[in-house]
């Protein structure tokens, strides 16, 4: 919803094809700077519906798509503001003209039907709020399948597919409408469609897969996985990257099958690893996002892409990108790797390995980052890194990384300074043999508590959150164990840390109480403070 | 459980505590000693041993913040019913500690045990650090409670840590993140870290229910910190602020002692025991409920550093207060060092009086006290909240004389009791 320059400067690196190709997503608007600038006055009154359709996982598609030869630049045709009964009037009545061009043969009714689709579609995919609860309303989807069947010309499967792809972008009961309309719009996916039919199926498909898991299922047992794994694999880049979006919307699970069924299919892993190497940022990112999916639900994805060059990959996509939309899922993907498989870690990662160093150089880039997902994601990543093997906590520590980590304790948000306490105490023990108390690095552990980082512990302790408070006190008695020349208990007492404790006197969670009581009652004892 | 609707249950006990803030700093120790008219004896008595039971039966059901009048505003947000009372203080009994069992094993461990320069280390930290007689013996001790486990985390593709990132995903895809002012993005940010976060108090009793963890501090700072204005002691319950509040500043509370009569309630909900004595109470907590030995109801605390540096303004020491002092620590433990930090060691009303209203004597003390107080009790008596309570009653001429104060439940049930007697 931008204007044009903001457009072009906000989409990713525009790729060699089409100049459209970049504004896949981008709405044709006015060049005038006062539309912007009402957009953005519209923008800023927010509200709640418009803010969860952000964040919907579906895309609405408000311009034709790359290598389509639609001539008709249509310019400043941005509708904003537009009576929302006069757009659903205009609605219904294109709806009955839908229905009406159906039925009528001879010469002409082509044309016809290609006018009266193409009104429908400009009212989806131009009005600011499109008016799909109206048309649904109206009927519109079982005209629109009618205008799918087989040996349509393309030009009339494109407009209706279209049509269908920016109802599917809205409420989920507007995505659930297109039911009837799956089986055909998964058929022209077929090898033997024009490519940009294909492409807006794959498009469609993908809204509705964003939906949620009943209908991806649908989806699944109606055989949409093997043919958007095909797109997936054109050369095309527009539609390999509509394909691997849809395909990563299709696996998300929660159910692992999918995930699972997907990397076994041919060709699936090599284009993974082609695109990742060689593709522009657009497509990558999408490619990435199926990574990220894969190595979250599927063990055999994890076991045969720890082993490929996948990890190197991404590694290398994370160190050389700038572009947010490419970083976030690179770095999810190796996170999920790294806390999904021991390999990668205890083989692949290990210190001395050059990849090894540039994982960490990439993890502290996202760290120092300006967006906190990264520092977030990085965190935890970086996290199940320093759960790992003596030499790799001494490698973490010494790097720029612990720094950043204890000033993420004590500054960031709640959630990132979770994190960056699991990173930080796992920097300070090796785990010892089971039920014996874990060895402590004095060294680290001092380091890290001269640096600074006892008070976010303390913190972590008040925090209503149990996993925290508890991960506080679990630091809290490394700290008065293991600190030397028996300073633990002073250094916690003066950023009150028994206060923190002994809130948990009246905690409701028992073993809480315990762990907190047993720590005042060891450290703080009778025999506290004599020697002062 | 609403706190507010108090009437069924006669003003329930609780939440007469003093409230912070304001009246922190009126000194409140009651240096006179003088004899109590029969009359008003006789009267509180009833009262007392009213009050009491109220406290058992309601003390931990009500929110805690009855006990913050000041903060007046607050309106109870519990939601959920109040559960039976559960609350063991200090259950961990050191004799036990050998035998423990349960121990937590970290998860998924991988590693081998660590080089051997750690572990000596390691060895030496204990040595020094630990008082106890066997590191492994008193960590096996802790070790049901938990110790760090470096493991790995994995985390599910929904689980609502990466919530964020996916909606990041979403806004630059459709390139609305140029449209989104500062606010809305700020506001968006909120509602990620927020919305994965709604959980409910864990103070036992509570039960408020909490919209995000940022406000946890906020609630528990006004809700779970009933401090006592006389001392600033924090207690988290209402009941355990009542509790101290008679014991320690209550000359009736002394006098019935001395009388006699069991004035020292276990502090653990539901019991219902009163023992004549504040060691033989410590002595019932550590045999009927395992409390440790090493735990102190009422402790001497070393003041923090702020207060160390305010305390070096102070001139003199009440003798009073030293006898008062000996008469609560019977345990002798005079130089025990705890660091509560609402505690002023050797707590001295005209030095604060000194410190902040520039009066030097007792008498404008308590002028000034009664003034506080009318002020405290005028706008209490605005509160919605049936448990806030006044912070002192008058009986006869002597106003607060006598008494720090007595809890409102002393007084409804003053007006009730002949009803209902307890």
């Amino acid at each position: 919803m931008a204007d044009d320059s903001a457009s072009a400067s906000a989409s990713p690196s525009p790729s060699s094809d089409s100049p459209h190709q970049h504004r896949r997503d981008a709405i044709k608007s006015s060049v005038h700077s006062t539309a912007g600038s009402r957009r953005r006055e519209h923008a800023v009154a927010i509200g709640k519906e418009r803010r969860e359709a952000l964040i919907r996982a579906k895309r609405v598609c408000r311009a034709p798509l790359s290598g389509s030869d639609e001539t008709e630049m249509e310019e400043g045709d941005m509708v904003i503001d537009e009576e929302k009964a006069c757009l659903e009037a205009k609605t219904v009545h294109a709806v009955e003209e839908l229905k009406s061009a159906l039925s009528n043969q001879g010469k002409g009714s082509q044309k016809k039907k290609i006018e009266v689709l193409r009104a429908m579609r400009h009212l989806l995919s131009q009005s600011e709020v499109p008016p799909v609860d109206a048309a649904v309303k109206a009927g519109v989807v079982p005209l629109l399948v009618q205008y799918l069947s087989f040996g349509s010309p393309n030009e009339q499967l494109l407009e209706a597919a279209w049509c269908l792809t920016n109802i599917a972008a809205g409420e989920p009961e507007e995505t659930k409408s297109l039911l009837p309309a799956l089986p055909l719009l998964i058929a022209h996916l077929g090898e033997k469609s024009s490519i940009l039919v294909a492409e807006q199926c794959a498009w469609a498909i993908g809204n509705v897969a964003g939906e949620g898991a009943e209908l991806r299922s649908k989806l699944l047992a109606q055989g949409a996985l093997r043919p958007l794994t095909h797109l997936m694999l054109s050369n095309k880049g527009s539609t390999a990257r509509t394909a691997a979006w849809a395909l990563s919307n299709l696996i998300k699970g929660p159910d692992p099958k999918v995930a699972n069924e997907l990397i076994e299919i041919d060709g699936v892993p090599n284009a993974i690893i082609r695109n990742l190497e060689k593709a522009d940022e657009e497509l990558a990112t999408e490619v990435a996002w199926v990574v990220v999916y894969l190595s979250a639900l599927s063990e055999r994805a994890i076991s045969l892409i720890v082993r490929s060059s996948v990890p190197q990959l991404l590694i290398g996509r994370l160190l050389s990108s700038d572009n947010l939309q490419l970083l976030i899922p690179a770095l999810r993907g190796l996170g999920n790797l790294v806390a999904g498989d021991g390999y990668m870690v205890d083989s692949l990662l290990t210190v001395g390995n050059n990849i090894t160093g540039q994982a960490l150089s990439g993890l502290i880039k996202c760290l120092k980052s300006d967006n906190r997902v990264l520092r977030k994601e990085a965190s935890w990543a970086l996290s199940n890194i320093a759960a790992g093997s003596f030499e790799h906590k001494k490698l973490i520590f010494a790097s720029e990384a612990t720094p950043l980590l204890v000033n993420l304790i004590a500054n960031a948000q709640f959630d990132i300074r979770k994190e960056a306490a699991y990173t930080l105490g796992h920097l300070c023990v090796v785990p010892a043999r089971s039920a014996e108390p874990p060895n402590i690095i004095v060294e680290h552990l001092v380091s890290i508590v001269d640096g600074g980082a006892l008070p976010g512990f303390i913190n972590l302790v008040r925090s209503a959150d149990i996993e925290s408070a508890r991960l506080g006190l679990q630091f809290l008695e490394l700290v008065m164990r293991g600190y030397p020349n028996g300073q633990g208990p002073k250094l916690v007492e003066m950023e009150d840390g028994i206060d923190a404790m002994e809130r948990f006197q009246f905690h409701e969670n028992e073993v809480m109480r315990n762990m907190a009581n047993g720590l005042v009652d060891k450290y703080f004892g009778e025999d506290y403070g004599l020697d002062d | 459980m609403d706190c507010c609707s108090s009437g069924s249950r006669n003003g329930a006990g609780g939440g007469e505590a003093e409230s912070s803030g304001g009246l922190r700093r009126w000194g409140g120790r009651r240096k006179t000693k003088e004899p109590m008219r029969a009359k008003e004896i006789a009267h509180v008595e009833k009262y007392l041993q009213a009050d009491l039971k109220t406290f058992r039966e309601t003390a931990l059901g009500l929110a805690p913040n009855s006990a913050q009048i000041q903060r007046s505003a607050d309106t109870c947000t519990a939601t959920r019913p109040s559960r039976p009372p559960t609350v063991r203080i200090r259950t961990i009994d050191r004799s036990r500690r050998r035998d423990a069992t349960r121990i937590e094993a970290g998860r998924g461990m991988q590693q081998k045990p660590a080089a051997e320069a750690i572990m000596e280390e390691e060895t030496e930290a204990e040595e020094v650090g630990m008082a106890q007689a066997t590191a492994a013996a008193a960590s096996a001790g802790l070790a049901g409670l938990g110790f760090w486990a470096a493991a790995r985390r994995r985390l599910a593709p929904d689980d609502p840590f990466f919530a964020a990132g996916d909606m990041e995903r979403e806004l630059l895809a459709k390139h609305a993140a140029l449209d989104l002012s500062e606010d809305e993005r700020y506001q968006l940010e909120k509602m990620d870290v927020a919305s994965a976060n709604t959980l409910f108090c864990p103070i036992s009793g509570c039960g408020a229910h909490l919209d995000g963890l940022d406000n946890f501090e906020d609630h528990y700072s006004t809700r779970h910190t009933a401090s006592c204005s006389v001392c600033w002691r924090v207690y988290p319950t209402s009941r355990l602020l009542s509790i101290h509040i008679s014991e320690a500043h209550d000359s009736f509370f002394q006098a019935k002692v001395a009388r006699g009569f069991p004035m020292y309630e276990c502090l653990v909900e539901g019991c219902g025991v009163k023992l004549k004595s504040y060691k033989s109470r410590q002595q019932h907590l550590v045999d009927k409920h395992q409390f440790p030995k090493s735990f102190e109801f009422f402790k001497k605390a070393r003041p923090s550093q702020h207060q160390r540096h305010k305390n070096q303004q102070r001139q003199t020491v009440y003798k009073g207060e030293e006898t008062r002092e000996t008469l609560m620590d019977v345990d002798g433990k005079n130089t025990r060092h705890m660091n509560w930090r609402y505690r002023r060691q050797q707590h001295d009303p005209n030095e604060l009086k000194e410190n902040e209203n520039n009066c030097k004597e007792p008498k404008h003390n308590e002028m000034e006290v009664d003034k506080q107080v009318d002020e405290l009790t005028s706008a209490v008596s605005k509160l919605s909240t049936a448990d806030s309570t006044p912070s002192s009653i008058s009986f006869g001429h002597r106003r607060s004389r006598g008494l720090t104060f007595v809890p409102r439940s002393i007084r409804q049930n003053k007006q009730v009791s002949k009803a209902e007697p307890k």
